[in-house]
């Protein structure tokens, strides 16, 4: 070896290199990386510990759950989970996945599904805010590793739905059980689709495909989700190819994207409404509030041009006047009376403000509470409906604040009155837009509109236990109908999603409107 | 007496007169202020539109010179249909608000701080210096974001803030020239001819350090327009409805590759509104020549 | 030189209380922190318990007592959001602040250097008039409005750079990432020095020794480069010792606007939600920074100037 001159040494070590390089290169560039542009990041890897749709979406690419609706069908399917059967009225058996492994190595059990069950029903909302959503389950029982029966409080005709509920994502047990939940919250542990390599939370988050995914690895080999709360910056990074996919674009873009290779724009309608919640009382903190008036909640529901809101966002929305939204069952009960309608009537709102005597009640002068950088066009919205307010006579102030202020200061008791909000829905059973009008539910979804309607909770029983399907859709058009009546909120439009997306890929968006990029296909 | 505070005098004001007509500087830097003060206090006079008012089937108009720009908006509409040019007159009043009642409560404060350690010396002269050296050693727009963040945003929390944090780089500078100013003559004798120090303060002490104070208050101006509105900008400034060039710049940005008007006719009035008073500050500076470095 | 920078040292320690006395007030101002900090469900006992947790049931003096000793170690509690400590949050975003801060100075001195002496060599010539005028309009503009305007033409439109974000997803190299951020952020400290560096060299050219050197017949470029520039990079490193604080207030907007993930952006979302220990321990570390560079520029003084003395 001494012998060998070191020239000779150093330009075989050289070109050696510049070999692997270019190899590595290589591959490197055949990598499908996808970058997902959306408004904000995750707030927590603890399924249960968070709610926001964006977040969620993101969250959901690294876990699974026991089971979850079809993407193109919207019925629920075996996930974890690959069939089940009801033992009595109570009890559901689900006989799980085998072969399933933890991105740890750790293998899938029933030991893991109930863990993640139970550990929501003993936690309380502050820790879990999907808490009340689980309250259903009575108990779990392990039969054995791919066994798992799970006890119901009722006879529950939305079990399957309510167990693909929010916070339905399996953790890993003897994981939580080392480090504890704080850890969890910042290193996910699932068994899904896409493993979490690297995150920060204000800006991005970057996973790599689960090779050993049960369901077939994805063929996005690296997928990134980048925080770009700027509707604009979002645009600007899809037009110039820095990112893939750009959520939420907004209408006066859309012609710049579909006239730019290889992009397009996908226009769907998601699982939100936007509504109003309307207070049916005033809030500790105020006197009074002219909206505990019921002719003054119809006077707003009548002077706001849904059509017009519709506009702003492009034209793909659905002026609706509930939040049972195709293609949530039963909806097509009451679609001819309350969805796509626009019962705009400004004279009418007049005539019914004037008929209480408004200005001159209590509490006339109204706040319209809203947040910023929620979803495209939600400033707009807001500052339209408080315009549209004004032109029927109404005394509105307009409260915009940044969402986090918002939901930690306003969103609680919705002291001005009127707030503007976007709530999903799940799209498989009408289970939680029934239980955002049950006054019986301290912590509903729906914040504190305080009203309670006798009629409403009466029937919030009947459709809980109902297991006739059809009897049940009755109940539930009943139920939509009641609360219309009374505006126990005022709903405004079905909220579309418009994204432009890479022209060369193929991605279709799910029925039920959440976003998960388990199905993106390369042509 | 110096010369540098003639021109304050009464019988000054001819010759200050004579001298901005020489400074072209000063002319234009005067007529620009002048002009953004007179849009502020007549903007209901000079708008065509109430700013907040929703046209809302005419959203998006371009400016008048632009295909399908009509006279009605002369430089357009946003995304609400609201009027720009409107909305641009309105908003010169937050800034002019803004920019001289916070320059005046620092100024105020940074004075009477500065006149304090500089005639007292000692015990007070340190702990305000310190005080000082504090406040410049903090990063002034972080500070008045985070206090402004924990107060909650409205005009009034702005103006105190903007107001409040300012007043270190006054006080810095009169405590200068008023302990230089204790070392002449004339104060030196009255002080010790058993002059109180107030009244040596208001007799001999401010009338010399009036100049430095305006010179630096004029161009503080200038800064805290800026400051407000990057506040506005960022969301913690003055909310909705009441219009901001900042805010309309933040919600311009959205739809610039699409209605460019939006956030570019905005950001024109605070630099046109900055350019005037950094050449009124400038004209003053060299006018009234104090002795300091700014 | 030891004893000058012993003393600089000593002189910082009060600044160091005033700062952390302000930056342990600052939560307070909104009234009590213990109600700021827990949902408003919670019963009386239940923010008994949290008040008595975070310590906030003892005397204020003991609080703050409590506050420095821990500030000294770094510890400035838990954020609130995410759960992680504070400090680490800072420190972790703090060098993406650095690299556009640094990146923002050396800009500043690349342009601003050859611009100055130009125009103080051209003196009242049409070059003058232009980088006088230009380094004057400079000084009115918004930095986020100039932000969104070169996003608009050179990202947007004409496609030499990236949009926004660090390039750790993009095919384009990081320098290409940074540039348009820097340069936004350098755009006020190249107007300011631009002029600074022109009146420096005109001031200069003007001293005795130059006039000597000159008409020593010593070369034109080689008298700039030796007498005049050396003096005149004293004001430029004042000011840029003195505009450190402007940086970082800068960066908060800059960072916001090209999405780029450093302290500023940081230091903003945490305002928004009220996660104070995060804006505690950022706005105690700005302050450091500042204080840090200040004395740097003391230091550089020394080496620039040997007129300065010690003492």
């Amino acid at each position: 070896m001494h012998h060998v001159p070191r020239t000779t040494t150093r330009i075989a070590l050289i070109l050696v290199t510049i070999t692997a390089v270019l190899l590595a290169g290589l591959a490197l560039a055949q990598e499908r990386r996808f970058v997902v542009a959306q408004s904000s990041s995750v707030n927590s890897w603890d399924p249960p510990a968070d709610w926001a749709s964006e977040a969620e979406w993101i969250v959901m690419n690294t876990y699974d759950c026991l089971v979850f609706p079809d993407r193109e069908t919207g019925e629920v399917v075996g996930w974890l989970a690959e069939s089940w059967e009801l033992l009595d009225e109570v009890t559901w058996r689900l006989n799980l996945r085998q072969g399933v492994t933890f991105h740890n190595g750790d293998p899938f059990t029933a030991e893991d599904a109930a863990f993640s069950i139970d550990r929501i029903l003993a936690a309380s909302r502050q820790e879990f805010i999907v808490f009340d959503q689980w309250q259903f389950v009575e108990r779990t029982e392990v039969v054995d590793d791919h066994t798992l029966d799970i006890v119901t409080r009722n006879p529950d005709p939305a079990f399957l739905s309510r167990l693909s509920g929010t916070g339905c994502g399996v953790v890993n047990k003897s994981y939580v059980e080392e480090f504890g939940n704080e850890h969890l919250a910042n290193n996910a542990m699932g068994t899904g689709p896409f493993v979490v390599v690297d995150y920060d939370r204000a800006s991005f988050v970057r996973m790599v495909a689960n090779d050993d995914y049960w369901g077939g690895r994805p063929e996005i080999d690296e997928l990134i989700f980048r925080a770009i709360p700027e509707s604009s910056t979002r645009v600007a990074e899809l037009l110039t190819g820095g990112v893939d996919l750009a959520l939420s674009v907004l209408p006066q873009d859309w012609a710049r994207i579909e006239n730019t290779d290889n992009l397009s724009m996908l226009h769907y309608t998601t699982d939100r409404v936007w509504g109003l919640t309307v207070a049916h009382a005033p809030a500790a903190s105020v006197d009074a509030v002219a909206t505990s008036i019921p002719e003054v909640r119809e006077a707003i529901n009548l002077a706001i041009d849904r059509e017009e809101l519709n506009d702003l966002v492009g034209g793909f929305g659905v002026p609706t006047l509930t939040r049972l939204t195709p293609p949530i069952p039963c909806y097509d009960r009451v679609a001819d009376q309350l969805y796509d309608v626009n019962p705009f009537d400004p004279e009418r709102a007049r005539e019914l403000l004037a008929s209480v005597g408004y200005p001159d009640v209590p509490g006339a002068e109204l706040t319209l509470h809203s947040a910023q950088g929620q979803g495209v066009a939600h400033r707009d919205i807001a500052e339209t409906v408080a315009s549209m307010l004004e032109d029927v006579g109404f005394i509105v102030r307009l409260d915009i604040r940044d969402l986090t202020n918002f939901r930690e200061t306003v969103y609680q008791d919705n002291p001005g009155g009127i707030m503007l909000q976007t709530l999903g829905n799940f799209t498989t059973d009408p289970w939680l837009f029934v239980l955002n009008y049950d006054s019986q539910f301290e912590t509903r979804s729906m914040p504190r509109n305080r009203f309670s309607d006798e009629m409403l909770d009466t029937m919030a029983v009947q459709i809980a236990t109902e297991m006739d399907p059809d009897a049940r859709c009755d109940l539930v058009a009943e139920y939509a109908l009641r609360v219309r009546e009374i505006n126990a909120s005022v709903e405004l439009l079905h909220q579309p999603e418009s994204l432009g997306i890479r022209a060369d890929v193929s991605w279709t968006p799910p029925t039920d409107g959440k976003f998960m990029m388990l199905n993106v296909s390369y042509r | 007496m110096s010369a540098a505070t003639e021109g304050l005098r009464p019988g000054g004001f001819r010759r200050a007169m004579k001298q901005l007509r020489r400074s072209p500087v000063g002319m234009i830097g005067t007529f620009m202020v002048v002009s953004v003060v007179l849009v502020a206090l007549l903007a209901p006079l000079l708008a065509p539109h109430d700013p907040g008012q929703h046209n809302r089937r005419e959203r998006f108009q371009p400016p008048v010179w632009m295909d399908g720009g009509n006279a009605t908006y002369l430089l357009g509409t946003d995304q609400l249909g609201r009027d720009v040019l409107s909305r641009l007159l309105y908003g010169s009043r937050i800034s002019v608000a803004v920019g001289v009642a916070s320059v005046i409560i620092g100024g105020a404060l940074g004075a009477l701080f500065g006149l304090l350690a500089g005639l007292y010396g000692g015990r007070v002269d340190t702990i305000i210096s310190r005080a000082i050296d504090t406040f410049l050693a903090l990063p002034f727009l972080i500070l008045v974001l985070a206090v402004i963040g924990i107060l909650g945003p409205s005009l009034l929390t702005i103006i105190l803030v903007l107001g409040f944090t300012g007043w270190a780089t006054y006080a810095r500078v009169v405590r200068g020239e008023t302990m230089a100013m204790r070392e002449r003559e004339f104060v030196g004798a009255a002080l010790a001819l058993g002059a109180s120090r107030l009244r040596v303060a208001a007799k001999h002490v401010f009338p010399n350090i009036t100049a430095s104070v305006i010179v630096l208050a004029t161009l503080d101006v200038a800064a805290t327009i800026l400051a407000e509105s990057s506040l506005s900008f960022l969301g913690l400034g003055v909310q909705p409805p009441a219009v901001t060039w900042g805010l309309m710049i933040s919600s311009g940005r959205d739809y610039l590759s699409s209605a460019w008007w939006l956030a570019v006719f905005p950001g024109l009035c605070i630099s046109y509104t900055v350019l005037g008073v950094i050449f009124l500050g400038d004209f003053l500076r060299d006018v009234l020549d104090p002795k300091i470095d700014t | 030189m030891t004893t000058y920078i012993a003393r600089r040292l000593l002189q910082m320690i009060p600044v160091l209380l005033g700062i952390s006395v302000i930056v342990f007030l600052l939560i307070r101002l909104g009234g009590d922190p213990v109600l700021q900090l827990v949902p408003e469900y919670f019963t009386e006992e239940q923010i008994a318990e949290v008040r008595a947790d975070y310590g906030f049931d003892r005397p204020i003096v003991m609080q703050y007592l409590e506050f420095v000793s821990r500030a000294v170690r770094g510890d400035f509690g838990y954020s609130f959001h995410n759960r992680q400590p504070a400090w680490d949050m800072v420190t972790d975003r703090l060098p993406r602040t650095v690299q556009l801060a640094v990146a923002a100075v050396l800009l500043s001195i690349v342009v601003s250097l050859p611009l100055g002496i130009i125009a103080a060599l051209k003196r009242n010539t049409i070059i003058d008039v232009f980088v006088t005028g230009l380094s004057v309009w400079g000084r009115s503009l918004p930095n986020f409005w100039l932000g969104i305007m070169l996003i608009l033409l050179f990202a947007v439109n004409l496609g030499w750079f990236p949009v926004s974000g660090t390039g750790d997803f993009s095919n384009r190299p990081f320098l290409a990432h940074l540039f348009l951020p820097a340069f936004t952020l350098a755009f006020g400290l190249i107007t300011t020095l631009t002029r600074l560096i022109r009146s420096a060299m005109l001031e200069v050219m003007r001293e005795d020794h130059v006039r000597t050197a000159r008409s020593k017949g010593q070369r034109e470029r080689r008298v700039i480069a030796r007498h005049v520039l050396r003096n005149a990079l004293i004001p430029v490193v004042t000011v840029l010792g003195l505009q450190v604080g402007w940086l970082l207030g800068g960066a908060v907007i800059i960072e916001e606007v090209f999405a780029w993930p450093g302290m500023g952006r940081l230091m903003l979302s945490s305002i928004m939600a009220r996660d104070n220990a995060v804006v505690q321990a950022a706005l105690f570390v700005s302050a450091l920074i500042i204080m840090a560079s200040n004395l740097l520029v003391d230091i550089t003084y020394t080496f620039l100037d040997p007129r300065i003395r010690y003492a």
